[in-house]
């Protein structure tokens, strides 16, 4: 017995003494605050039976008849029902706290059960430990195909290496600004076909240690599909824009041609002071056929296929310009040209956000800046108008935000990313960085 | 019964245990209702310095049992939801307390005015 142990049984005894020397309630008390302490101090209830172990033995030393026998025995009894009762009151808090946490963990299972994502975790050393039962939903494996089991597999082996680099900064807690979003990852499945996935991972901490990787993975071939059909329809739009522009260009300013000609053989027939109201007529048609070509160039400038990014925002720029009697500047150097797609890619964009600054922005200058660092082409839209509020205008998605949507999705298709800064008030800032070199994982996203 | 001291608490749990077992609760049980009353009058002594223990036969549904009523005029509770938690106040997380008589009796009410006082009442019924 412990030194504790042996200084509460005294008391106790000492206590159980005086109870049945008359001690009454006080008594029974000091055994109630024995209990009380002896709790706070850490002991358990086979220490308080220790305790009244040793102390019933005492008082038995101390009879000398059958009935001092029968009463010591009672009030140690009594004793032990007053010193057990704060150990029973924690017993109780314990199952009170136990039955929350099994309904907590049953909660937890049942969202992790029913959920539409895959919900896993994965050892320390790679290995699969859990997987949820909508993994077999979707890959067509059986779970117990997987436990145990190292991850790497499942992944498509072009995006293995970008796995595993989610793989260890999620297990070394590197919060990284690239996979906050989640990474996607082709997922091998069962009957052989590979499904895009997003996969976000956390690391699983037990005991102020990490232990594993708990991620969850969304089937996202819907949105997949939804994308390329969105990228189709800008292609095919991009076909439709070209023969406008053409018809525009060629065919009305052939028609036009064809229409001077006529009027100049019927000026021949008329007397001077009429050819010359026929001529203010042949004034304005040149105007039409200058606007025509304008717009034509607009639509689909030559001036992007011959000379560049540059000089074609340049002459797009002049253009909004005259119309709308908005400033705009287009400062910067876009360097040596750029891949098709990529230009035309920032053309539309910028096509759209002078659109957008048009009609929504109430500004009066506008300024295109565009930087080259490297392997990444920035762009940068700036204007002095209203502002916006960005999270309302991405909140109403599906109401054409402001042709945002379309301006991700182009960018998106050449692997570029946008940045808005933009307040109520205070003008708005479209930032857009467009990777020069497109290296083969990052094609694989659009895959 | 006022509680003004700590041999208060000693009589009020004197008289509790008499009239359950005049009532006729086992003698498990008078340790439990004397238990309870030292918990609730501990609260007024540590808190409030002056308050009283009332304990009085009930009856209800044909069910005979006994209630201890601890009121004082200190200085309430704020939060009592906060009260009832385990870890607060004196209980030190091992279910004492206020938390620990409601888990040991069979009703527990509690009506606290911030600035007027508290009133506990805890009924046990014999089974």
């Amino acid at each position: 017995m412990n030194l504790e142990l042996r200084a509460l049984t005294r008391r106790y005894a000492r206590a159980l003494e005086d109870f049945l020397g008359g001690g009454g309630e006080a008594a029974l008390q000091e055994a109630y605050h024995i209990g009380r302490e002896a709790l706070a101090r850490g002991l358990g209830v086979h220490d308080l039976a220790t305790v009244q172990q040793g102390a019933l033995l005492k008082a038995m030393l101390g009879v000398r008849t059958r009935r001092e026998g029968t009463r010591a025995i009672r009030a140690a009894g009594k004793f032990f029902v007053e010193g057990l009762l704060p150990f029973e009151m924690s017993h109780r808090q314990s199952q009170e706290a136990n039955a929350a946490l099994r309904e907590s963990e049953e909660r937890y299972r049942g969202v992790v059960d029913t959920a539409r994502d895959v919900i896993f975790t994965l050892s320390s050393d790679g290995k699969v430990m859990s997987l949820n039962p909508v993994f077999e939903t979707i890959t067509g494996w059986s779970r117990a195909e997987w436990i145990g089991k190292d991850f790497a597999p499942l992944v498509h082996a072009d995006d293995r290496a970008r796995a595993v680099e989610l793989y260890r900064a999620a297990l070394t807690d590197q919060a990284s600004p690239r996979f906050e979003v989640g990474v996607e990852l082709g997922i091998l499945v069962k009957s052989g076909a590979t499904i895009p996935g997003e996969v976000v991972a956390t690391p699983l901490v037990r005991d102020g240690k990490i232990v594993g990787i708990l991620g969850v993975a969304r089937d996202i071939t819907d949105r997949k599909r939804a994308e390329q059909a969105l990228h189709h329809l800008n292609e095919a739009l991009e076909e439709e824009v070209k023969r406008i522009a053409h018809a525009l260009h060629d065919e009305a300013g052939q028609l036009l041609a064809s229409v001077h000609i006529g009027l100049a053989e019927i000026a021949r027939d008329l007397p001077p002071h009429v050819a010359q109201r026929l001529a203010d007529v042949g004034g304005l048609l040149n105007k039409i056929e200058e606007q025509l070509r304008h717009l034509s160039h607009e639509l689909r400038p030559t001036i992007l296929d011959d000379l560049g990014l540059q000089p074609a925002l340049e002459f797009l720029a002049d253009g909004v310009s005259r119309r709308t009697g908005l400033h705009i500047v287009v400062e910067g150097s876009a360097g040596a040209r750029l891949p098709a797609p990529t230009e035309t890619a920032l053309y539309r964009i910028v096509q759209e956000a002078l659109t957008n600054v048009t009609k929504h922005a109430q500004a009066t200058r506008v300024s295109i800046t565009l930087t080259r660092s490297g392997r990444q082409l920035r762009c940068t839209i700036r204007d002095d108008g209203v502002g916006f509020d960005v999270r309302a205008v991405h909140a109403r998605r599906g109401a054409r935000g402001l042709g945002l949507i379309g301006i991700q999705e182009r960018l998106h298709g050449v692997g570029g990313t946008l940045e808005i800064v933009a307040t109520p008030g205070g003008g708005t800032r479209l930032i857009m960085a467009v990777p020069l070199e497109v290296d083969r994982a990052e094609s694989n996203l659009a895959r | 019964m006022p509680i003004d001291c700590d041999a208060d608490i000693v009589s009020a749990r004197q008289k509790g245990r008499e009239l359950a077992s005049q009532c006729g609760f086992p003698t498990t049980d008078l340790a439990v209702i004397a238990t309870a009353i030292s918990e609730l009058a501990r609260n007024i002594v540590r808190y409030a310095v002056h308050g009283e223990v009332l304990v009085r036969l009930v009856e209800a549904d044909g069910k005979r049992g006994i209630e201890v009523t601890a009121s004082d005029d200190g200085p309430g509770i704020a939060d009592i939801t906060l009260a009832l938690q385990d870890g607060y106040s004196t209980s030190g997380g091992l279910g004492l307390g206020l938390p620990g008589t409601r888990r040991l009796m069979d009703e527990f009410e509690l009506l606290s005015d911030f600035g007027k006082g508290t009133k506990v009442t805890v009924r046990r019924w014999k089974r």
